[in-house]
């Protein structure tokens, strides 16, 4: 019969390890920072190559269902 | 080559968070002398001239509050303790003194000193005893995380040594990049969309497909779809999922759990010990982004310069930085059937045969084992060692594997 391998058991974890109300540490901060200024820029390239009408109401839309999703559902007629 | 060499077709790297070689696994000296961790001698002065030793008292959480320093001119007064400045062997006195800065207060400054007695890491000392630890393995700048894990990309931090990126118009490629240009394959898998990727968001933006989760990668090992190259991120936060479940941080970034992190690097390597042509053709690095401002007694040696230089400005230290040393240990354990048990790589430690290896080892083996076409890469990555030779020719046993449950 095969020899098994070694069993390590993973530890567990305490209930109390999880905490979000942590304050915000120096690493997750800058990784904030980091994805808002590259959605910034894509912001800003949206906006510069508007030329049309059309091209001006997808910009709305996509940027109002952001800020009120609701809105989506609506007509508006 | 080495039979273990031909056999190889996937290469993992994960990358954990903030923690020095001798806070992880210092302690295991004293079941092997030939790891360079903690002899039981070690020391730093504290603000009144007490000698701090390094002692086993490493806990899981709650003991690191602040965050220890890991900026530059942090780092750069833990190397060298405000006496003699570069080219000058560093003396690793100041740790001690450095977190006494941060809050002020003298016990509490002793803990930066503590490290972890082997059974508090089962599975980090687990595999570290049974594949190969590198004693000589260090992070690339004596710096924080942004810059040091822009090696493990790029192969070189294009002249940062801070948190700032966008590492737009440079002349070197991601090793992504680099693989999927050539016709190989590669992926980033990052843990969740609450916790995202650390520093590559200009790729996450233009290259999306280079991009996937964690669970993705559960099942990327399962259904024997791995990439050749896999870039494995932590969860770099404590947050909720949709249906409110709570979801801990896994990257050992204090004050984060570290059985957390435990638990995720035990996952990793079961995904891939588990399926056994994977476990076959895999070579599994785990390593750690930086020692997070925690005690190690190893001087940084000296490296070739990455061509380009940081301001005196910019390293605030007020002294410009040509990136020639490298900054602190980091844990660093390669797995692999095809490695023998218990190999331990020498370090700086054995003058004449001792190996180092930096974050940019990670590119640079990654173009060797899949033999990649030569493109622009920085000086760094060119003289970086590589570690695909620790692949010998034989294979062990299923039963020599340890596994996690």
């Amino acid at each position: 019969m095969a020899k098994a391998p070694k069993v390590v058991r993973i530890p567990k974890m305490p209930a109390t390890a999880f905490n979000k109300n942590r304050p915000v540490s120096d690493l997750l901060w800058n990784q904030v920072e980091h994805l808002a200024a590259v959605v910034k820029k894509d912001i800003d390239e949206e906006r510069r190559s508007i030329r049309t009408e059309g091209q001006a109401s997808l910009f709305i839309k996509k940027y109002t269902a952001l800020l009120h999703p609701r809105g989506s559902k609506r007509t508006g007629k | 080559m080495s039979k273990g060499q031909d056999n190889l077709r996937h290469i993992v790297v994960l990358m954990m968070e903030n923690r020095s070689f001798d806070h992880m696994l210092g302690s295991l000296m004293q079941k092997d002398p030939r790891i360079n961790g903690i002899s039981g001698n070690e020391f730093n002065l504290d603000n009144t001239g007490q000698k701090v030793l390094a002692q086993p008292l490493a806990a899981y959480q709650g003991q690191l509050d602040p965050d220890p320093d890991h900026h530059f001119p942090g780092v750069n007064i833990q190397l060298f303790n405000g006496s003699a400045e570069p080219p000058a062997t560093p003396s690793m006195g100041g740790f001690v003194k450095s977190y006494f800065e941060q809050r002020r207060d003298k016990d509490h400054s002793h803990k930066i000193m503590y490290y972890f007695p082997p059974e508090k890491l089962p599975i980090l000392t687990t595999l570290a005893t049974n594949y190969a630890v590198f004693n000589g393995w260090f992070a690339s700048i004596p710096g924080p995380t942004i810059c040091n894990r822009a090696f493990a990309h790029y192969g070189t931090s294009f002249g940062e040594v801070g948190m700032s990126l966008f590492y737009m118009n440079t002349p070197y490629l991601s090793i992504y990049e680099r693989m999927v240009n050539a016709g190989h394959t590669a992926k980033l898998y990052y843990y969740d969309q609450n916790s995202s990727s650390q520093e590559v968001v200009n790729l996450l933006k233009n290259q999306p497909k280079l991009f996937a989760v964690f669970g993705d990668f559960l099942t990327d090992c399962r259904k024997n779809r791995l990439p050749e190259y896999s870039f494995i991120e932590p969860n770099y936060n404590d947050h909720e999922d949709d249906d409110g479940s709570e979801i801990l941080a896994t990257d050992q970034h204090p004050d984060h759990h570290m059985l957390a992190g435990e638990a995720y690097i035990a996952t990793v390597y079961n995904a891939i010990r588990k399926n056994a042509s994977l476990w076959k053709s895999t070579l599994l690095l785990v390593t750690y982004d930086e020692h997070g401002g925690i005690y190690d007694h190893v001087p940084p040696p000296a490296c070739v310069p990455d061509g380009f230089v940081a301001s005196a400005e910019a390293t605030g230290t007020g002294t410009p930085f040509k990136f020639d040393r490298l900054g602190i240990r980091v844990p660093a354990i390669a797995i692999s059937p095809w490695i023998p048990k218990a190999t331990v790589v020498a370090g700086p430690e054995q003058k004449q045969s001792g190996r180092i290896f930096e974050h940019a080892s990670i590119p640079a083996t990654v173009m060797k084992a899949f033999n990649v076409a030569e493109t622009p890469r920085s000086p760094r990555e060119k003289a970086a060692d590589t570690f695909v030779d620790l692949l010998t020719d034989t294979l062990r046993p299923d039963s020599d594997c340890p596994i996690f449950k």
